[in-house]
């Protein structure tokens, strides 16, 4: 399967590269393809297109602030959960997306 | 004619006490009238720096000064060089902005301590016992009496003055530093002829000598009190204290002075004034907890030199609305505590654990020679004057004494010192130096620093006169006196060295007067191998020509105090002028940066001696000159120790040769070098692996306390409070016993990685419900956008997702190896 995913958390220092690294890990060992998007300190890094998101089967927002160039998503059904839940149990958010 | 001369004032604190009393010197000696004025205004007799300041001449105002009399032109020559000098003073405030945050810091809440919020005045922390004291009016202290008539009341008050001025010249010169000053000043302030006249007059209209003091008084606090400065207004306390020190004078005690409590206690009055500190036992006075004072105030001053932690601005609550009978008090973060719990004074406890620890640490530098990162040694020697002061520097950790001072045995005396005197004083510092080097400067006395024995002819510019080694030819006999004592007791670390040579045929001299007290020593039975013979650059002439002394001279030591006010042509005691003497400027370090050169290119050792060894901040200029040694005065040899290993030579030098050849800015490439390896995030200093926290609040505390020690962070209060701030939005536990508390702050001086390990777990409110064992602390300089700097920390975030790089932490055994672990794992560049 085909995944897409944006983290972000307040400061933007740990938190929201902590839920990258769990998300990551946990779909690659699911034997899926997962492209994540950071939105932190640093700005936007490894940012997803247009084309990422369209053939993407599922969408999660780990996230808890908004997040920016929202309209990419437009269309997409999306799963958001909190930062924190997606670093202690990735497996469960990818599980619940449907993944 | 009277000459006016107009000025705006450009001076941040305003006309204030400082300025005003250089006014009155010159007025004071002027036979012409001169007046303070704002245009327009009848303004101030410039001899009663009471009245000028009273005039509130503030930063931006139009003022004018007005000369009337025989010698106008000259004195209004005088006070218009004293103006345009802006009195000496510096054009940036050197006292760091203090910041008030107006809320308690949020670990007191988490804490559920009960706190009275104020300014930070002095820093550090005290615990003990509240004591509450009402402040003192004068006209209490009074009793109703008739007055004896004008004559007798008028004689009251003058003898009062007498007695009031020879017991504050007798303290002030007891005392030191701030107090001296301070007394000082109240003795200037007597002879305040404005004040002196207002007592006067209220004699002259029927009041007792007493009560016309605290009129008086009154009066010019009244005065005082309206002015728009803080500065000035805080000017009425010594207006207090000077009718104390009156009226005491007058047999009338004031109540005022301090209590001498039993146990620690921390004091808290509206205010207290200069007069009630510099008289009080201040042994168990462990803190100061003062009304809506200044932080000029000289209460405030006393506290800080005394070490005292103080606050402002809290003292009416603690009176008023607290029954607390004990307190904690926190000079730096800004508050008071009432009757604080366990809890919060075992935060404390941990804090000055750390500090603790940091010092044993610096003592282990202590003991070590002077070297450099890259392994240049640099002597850190220290300057003496004394067999105590000798014996002190070494215990603190002297490579030795660069300069010992002898003329403190001539200055002042009435005779010549005797050869026993001269002997004892010599072999006691002998004794003290344990073999370390230690270097006799020979009697360095002229007209500006004179001995009452010695018949000096008076000189219309002693400076440039007959003084140091120009003496000796005509005083052969006190230099042999003091050659054979040294030459007596020396042993094969004892060196010498002649003060303010100017040609080569001078130390050509000295040497043979050396050579014979040499042998005089030796026929009285104390035969020595031959002393080290050396000299001082302290003229141009000398410095800038070092290859022609080599031949006569052993060594050299750079005097920069002398060899600056010579370079620069400017008299270093005179605050018209002093302000042109840049030991930073390009010119000056050259003159160094040859006389090191040359010495060395000679074989020679050089050191430097001056006072511009005992500034820290020149470190790296010091030792990118390349000096062998550097002799200090009042500064922590340990730490500067310390901080000498932490510098680069190679990256001083080379900081130092771009600078002159292309006209870089010295100051700020030396604040860079300082923070050299500060800047890397991750540093074994920051690394504490044995913590006895017992709490998420104690653990931060620890941490920050690490950054400030590291001097990463000026102000650490502000930085734990960013660290609360987001930590209550929601725990940074993140599971597996980790913890990473962490903040954007304007008060982290780069990128820092504080770690903890903690020898009792503790509860953190992580997802896993796990209690924390290691504590990552991260903080990030508020403006900055080095990605660089920032993907360390997204990297180190992603790493502690992984159980190897977590385990690889937990079995580091010491703090070199987790920071070695970090450094590779986050691909920093190793130390």
């Amino acid at each position: 399967m085909k995944i897409v995913a944006v983290t972000a958390c307040p400061t933007g220092i740990a938190h929201t590269y902590m839920a990258a690294e769990q998300l990551e890990k946990a779909a690659r060992s699911l034997g899926h393809q997962i492209k994540l998007e950071t939105q932190g300190a640093m700005g936007i890094e490894n940012e997803l297109t247009a084309a990422d998101v369209r053939n993407a089967d599922l969408v999660i927002f780990a996230v808890d602030i908004e997040v920016e160039k929202k309209d990419r998503f437009e269309g997409k059904k999306i799963l958001k959960v909190g930062v924190g839940e997606a670093i202690k149990n990735p497996a469960a958010v990818l599980a619940r997306a449907g993944a | 004619m009277p000459i006016t001369l107009p000025f705006a004032c450009d001076l941040r604190h305003g006309l204030h006490t400082r300025p005003a009393s250089l006014i009155a010197q010159i007025a004071e000696k002027a036979r012409s009238t001169v007046l303070v004025r704002k245009p327009g205004t009848t303004g101030a007799d410039a001899r009663s720096v009471l009245s000028v300041i009273a005039l509130d001449i503030q930063p931006g105002h139009e003022w004018e000064i007005v000369v009337e009399g025989e010698d106008e032109g000259q004195i209004a020559a005088q006070l218009q060089a004293l103006v345009r000098s802006r009195f000496g003073e510096p054009e940036v405030d050197p006292q760091p902005p203090m910041t008030e945050s107006s809320r308690l810091p949020r670990l007191l809440t988490r804490l559920g301590v009960t706190a009275v919020k104020g300014r930070p005045a002095a820093s550090g922390v005290a615990i003990g016992k509240l004591v509450r004291l009402r402040a003192t009016n004068l006209s209490d202290l009074l009793s109703a009496r008739k007055p004896d008539g004008l004559a007798i009341e008028r004689e009251r008050l003058i003898r009062a003055a007498g007695i009031a001025r020879i017991d504050l010249e007798n303290r002030a010169k007891r005392a030191t530093g701030t107090a001296g000053e301070l007394l000082a000043a109240h003795r200037a302030m007597l002879d305040d002829p404005q004040w002196q006249m207002q007592m006067d007059r209220k004699v002259a209209a029927g009041l007792v000598a007493e009560r016309a003091v605290v009129d008086s008084a009154a009066a010019f606090q009244e005065k005082l009190l309206a002015a728009s400065s803080p500065l000035i207004r805080e000017r009425a306390a010594d207006v207090h204290d000077l009718a104390v020190w009156l009226l005491e004078a007058m047999g009338i005690h004031s109540s005022a002075q301090l209590p001498r409590p039993e146990v620690p206690s921390i004091l808290i009055c509206e205010t207290l004034t200069a007069g009630q500190l510099l008289g009080a036992d201040l042994q168990n006075i462990a803190g100061l907890v003062l009304g809506d004072v200044g932080l000029t105030s000289h209460a405030v001053l006393l506290a800080r030199s005394n070490k005292i932690p103080a606050l402002v601005g809290a003292a009416s609550a603690l009176v008023k609305e607290s029954p607390a009978t004990t307190g904690l008090l926190d000079g730096d973060r800004g508050f008071l505590a009432t009757d604080p719990p366990p809890a919060l004074i075992r935060l404390y406890d941990v804090s000055s654990k750390v500090r603790e620890r940091f010092r044993r640490s610096l003592m282990s530098f202590a003991q070590r020679p002077g070297r450099s990162q890259d392994g240049t040694s640099m002597e850190i020697g220290a300057n003496a004057s004394s067999g105590v002061e000798v014996q002190t520097a070494i215990a603190e950790g002297a490579d030795g004494v660069g300069l010992f001072r002898t003329e403190f045995l001539y200055l002042g005396r009435r005779e010549e010192p005797s050869e026993s005197e001269l002997t004892e004083t010599f072999a006691a510092a002998v004794r003290h130096a344990g073999g370390k080097p230690l270097i006799f400067r020979t009697i360095d006395i002229g007209a500006d620093k004179p001995a009452p024995f010695l018949p000096l002819t008076k000189e219309e510019n002693p400076f440039l006169g007959v003084r140091g080694a120009r003496l000796y030819p005509e005083f052969v006999g006190l230099l042999q006196k003091q050659l054979v004592a040294i030459a007596k007791v020396a042993a094969s670390n004892v060196r010498i060295m002649a003060p303010m040579v100017t040609n080569p045929a001078e130390m050509v001299w000295f040497r043979d007067q050396v050579r014979n007290a040499e042998r005089a020593a030796a026929a009285m039975g104390c035969p020595a191998q031959p002393l080290s013979v050396g000299m001082m650059l302290e003229t141009p002439a000398a410095a800038a020509a070092v290859p022609s002394f080599a031949p006569h001279a052993d060594f050299f030591s750079v005097g920069t105090n002398d060899l600056a006010q010579y370079w620069f042509a400017a008299d270093r005691g005179n605050a018209a002028v002093a302000r042109l003497i840049d030991q930073w400027a390009p010119s000056f370090l050259q003159l160094l940066g040859v006389a090191v050169r040359d010495a060395h290119a000679a074989g020679k050792w050089i050191g430097l001696c001056g006072d511009m060894a005992s500034d820290p901040a020149n470190l790296p200029i010091l030792l990118g000159l390349g000096f062998d040694e550097i002799s200090v005065a009042g500064v922590n040899i340990a730490e500067l120790k310390h901080r000498l290993s932490k510098l680069s030579s190679s990256e001083c030098r080379q900081m130092i040769d771009e600078s002159l050849q292309r006209g870089g800015d010295i100051r700020a490439g030396c604040r860079r070098l300082r923070g050299g390896q500060t800047s890397q995030p991750v540093s074994e200093d920051l690394i504490i692996l044995d913590s006895e926290a017992i709490s998420k609040e104690e653990a931060i505390r620890e941490a920050v306390e690490i950054l400030a020690i590291a001097g990463r962070t000026d102000l650490p209060g502000e930085l734990e409070e960013d660290v609360w701030t987001r930590e209550e939005t929601y725990s940074t536990g993140l599971g597996h016993g980790f913890a990473v508390p962490h903040c954007r702050s304007s008060h982290i001086t780069g990128v820092s990685i504080a770690v903890g390990r903690l020898k009792t777990p503790v509860e953190w409110g992580s997802t896993d419900g796990q209690p924390v064992r290691h504590v990552l602390l991260l903080a990030v300089p508020a403006d900055l956008d080095a990605k660089a700097h920032l993907q360390v920390l997204a990297r180190l975030a992603r790493k502690l997702m992984h159980e190897e790089f977590r385990s690889s932490l937990e079995n580091s055994s010491s703090a070199a190896d987790l920071a070695r672990t970090l450094r590779r794992e986050l691909q920093l560049s190793p130390e």
